[in-house]
């Protein structure tokens, strides 16, 4: 009898918890779901793109001439004035150069000077040979050498003045060789990249060609941030529009700029090769001497703003199917065949859920712009409706009339716990109580 | 009676109607496949039905802003699709593979502190007597399908702490309680001090142990698992 009456006992206590159990739950009370009042905010729009830091100005360092760089005056970090020897490369081989051409020149011009004498010589000759032609005294054929002699002399002095230029022109393009041993810095910079050593051998050769770059300066003064903006936000995007930017390397510090550049062709990652990105510049306002070049930056850009704005949550914000008009006739095949064309022939519209006397009523909104978490609505509520922000399950399946059970965001196990009727009248209508809910959520 | 606390299907009643008989019944002749697949199945099941209406999008969206990765609607929408995908696989993971280890552990643990105290129950004995004392929880499970049945849309917290069911001192907690004061108070559940009592009335039978012996080791048990337990919920993310 004892055992009969425990286990009696038992299963009440287990049917209790049941009830209780299914009563909490909210099956007969509706819905359970968060909502928030509609409330005048600012709002900005911002296009979110991670990149990297990189000077506006910046020269890569070649050499025009092949041998071994002698001498570095600088190290990577350093800052260096323009006009400052940047690098200095071993000399031996154009100073023998630059000597053997002047030696030439100068053996040239003695070549000449040695042919301007006998030019004097052989005119000296065709003169005396001319008056003793005229006395009879020398033939035509004596005449005639004598003319040629003259000609041949000053054709060979022409030449020896030739390789006169010649050589100087060789000597020239040895001096400048020699002067291309010392390079200077072709701006005033800091050394972002210096990438030979002393005694290593430099490559001449062009911009396209990395292997030649021996480093390179950076101008500072004038920073960009060139951030990856993802395809869908870029025609957001426009010259001269605001943007903060956060350095990962240094997490106190927030900078400003604005856009100078965006792209016009799209790019993929090869991490992301899926996924299209524009290149989108940033100039600095506020760099300063800790930020280097290749630091990864975070850029919100400011794209579009509204001051005291109706706002809602933006997950508030669904897609559903227009409702008919008031004043259509409802019941019925014909209804339920208007319903249906209407459902085919239109497109989904933009609605959201405002809770009134415990049901959820479908609004169509018409929305502008929004941020991360919240969506500016232009038609269609009024500030200080409720409407339902989640669950998203909820939220999901939510219809026009449905009953809804309002629970206060972050206190959903709460509510359930202690009843729904005693939550059902608890909403939260402050906008930081929304977002600290919709945070934990 | 006797003769329904000598099968594997008629102990599993007996252990909740006749404890004492069911145990003795065990110390005899242990048997625990029955009341194993009953644990497993109702704790699957639960889990299922939970999975089923848990409310993940918000969670990992929060998840991705609190990363500071930067991900597009795209991007986030497809991580949630993922999650809904894997989370009736972790739910059949938890109900089929993480129960039934935490079973044998309990058992383990059961079987160390009864040896402590001087017991020679075999390991065998100590998985029978834990899976027939935890099948009180099989019973929560049990009412739970229901009261899930009926239920909507789930968040995580609710979930976690398990209070759609309201058999534990998480019902009454205060609304602005933390996780961690409900995981404590969800610990004192209806389902778990039955749970307890079983243990120790099968502890001191077949580990033929003295009550205060039986009654030290269950409960050092039960606060080693709200330990580990609160513990979890404090160092859980978000």
């Amino acid at each position: 009898m004892k055992r009969i009456l425990i286990v009696a006992g038992g299963l009440l206590v287990l049917a209790a918890v049941l009830v209780a159990s299914l009563r909490a739950g909210g099956a007969k009370q509706g819905t359970r779901v968060y909502a928030e009042a509609v409330a005048q905010r600012d709002l900005q729009q911002v296009v979110k793109a991670t990149g990297e830091i990189d000077p506006r100005v910046k020269v890569n360092i070649s050499a025009h001439v092949i041998a071994k760089i002698e001498k570095l005056f600088v190290n990577e970090g350093d800052w260096i004035e323009k006009g400052k020897p940047f690098l200095m490369l071993e000399q031996n081989v154009f100073v023998a150069d630059r000597d053997q051409w002047a030696a030439q020149l100068r053996s040239a011009e003695a070549a000449v000077r040695r042919q301007e004498v006998a030019v004097a010589d052989a005119a000296l000759k065709l003169q005396r040979a001319e008056r003793l032609f005229a006395g009879g005294s020398f033939t035509t054929e004596q005449l005639e050498n004598a003319q040629l002699s003259e000609r041949s002399a000053r054709l060979q002095l022409e030449e020896a003045e030739d390789l006169v230029s010649q050589d100087r022109a060789n000597l020239l393009r040895a001096q400048t060789d020699l002067g291309k041993t010392i390079i200077y810095a072709p701006i005033s910079g800091q050394v972002i990249a210096l990438t030979a050593k002393e005694g290593e051998v430099v490559v001449s050769g062009t911009m396209n060609n990395p292997a030649s770059v021996i480093g390179t300066i950076a101008d500072m003064s004038e920073v960009l941030a060139e951030v990856d903006v993802d395809e869908t936000e870029i025609v957001q995007v426009k010259m001269g529009q605001r943007g903060v930017l956060k350095v990962d390397a240094l997490p106190k510090r927030v900078y400003h700029g604005k856009v100078t550049e965006v792209g016009s062709s799209g790019y993929n990652r090869p991490s992301q090769p899926d996924v299209t990105f524009f290149k989108v510049k940033l100039l600095l306002d506020d760099s300063d001497r800790q930020l280097r070049s290749g630091m990864s930056v975070r850029a919100e850009i400011a794209t579009q703003a509204a001051r005291g704005t109706l706002v809602v949550p933006i997950q508030a914000v669904v897609e559903r199917p227009p409702q008919p008009a008031a004043g259509t006739p409802r019941g019925g095949a014909d209804a339920a065949a208007t319903d249906a064309a209407a459902t085919d022939a239109a497109t989904d519209v933009k609605v959201v859920f405002a809770v009134a006397g415990g049901k959820a009523r479908q609004r169509q909104v018409e929305t502008g712009i929004s941020d991360e978490t919240r969506v500016q609505v232009l038609r269609g509520l009024a500030p200080g409706d409720q409407v339902v922000t989640g669950p998203y399950r909820s939220l999901r399946d939510l219809k026009d009339g449905d009953p809804v059970q309002v629970v206060p965001p972050g206190q959903a196990d709460a509510a359930a716990g202690s009843g729904g009727a005693s939550s059902s009248s608890s909403t939260s209508s402050t906008p930081s109580d929304n977002g600290g809910g919709r945070g934990d959520g | 009676m006797s003769a329904m606390t000598d099968t594997g299907a008629g102990r599993l009643l007996g252990v909740l109607a006749a404890p004492g008989e069911t145990f003795r019944s065990l110390a005899g002749r242990p048997t625990w496949v029955a009341p194993l697949l009953v644990l497993v199945l109702s704790a699957t099941a639960v889990g299922w039905m939970v999975t089923a209406r848990l409310d993940l999008a918000p969670v990992i969206r929060h998840r991705l802003e609190a990363s500071g990765s930067q991900v597009s609607a795209e991007q986030a929408e497809r991580s949630i699709e993922m999650a809904k995908k894997l989370a009736p696989y972790l739910a059949l993971f938890q109900g089929l593979v993480a129960a039934p280890a935490l079973y044998l552990v309990v058992a383990l643990l059961l079987w160390i502190g009864c040896r402590l105290v001087g017991s020679e129950m075999s390991y065998r004995a100590s998985l029978a007597t834990t899976l027939h004392g935890l099948l009180p929880l099989a019973v929560g499970a049990l009412l739970a399908i229901p009261v899930l049945w009926n239920h909507g849309a789930m968040t995580p917290e609710e979930a976690r702490s398990g209070s759609f069911l309201i058999s534990s001192l998480a019902a009454v907690a205060p609304a602005g309680a933390g996780p961690v004061a409900r995981a404590l108070l969800g610990s004192v559940d209806l389902f778990s001090l039955w749970a307890i009592v079983l243990l120790i009335i099968g502890c001191r039978i077949v580990a033929r142990v003295s009550r205060a012996a039986a009654v030290g080791v269950v409960a050092s048990l039960w606060l080693l698992g709200v330990a580990v337990k609160v513990a979890l919920v404090a160092i859980a993310p978000g």
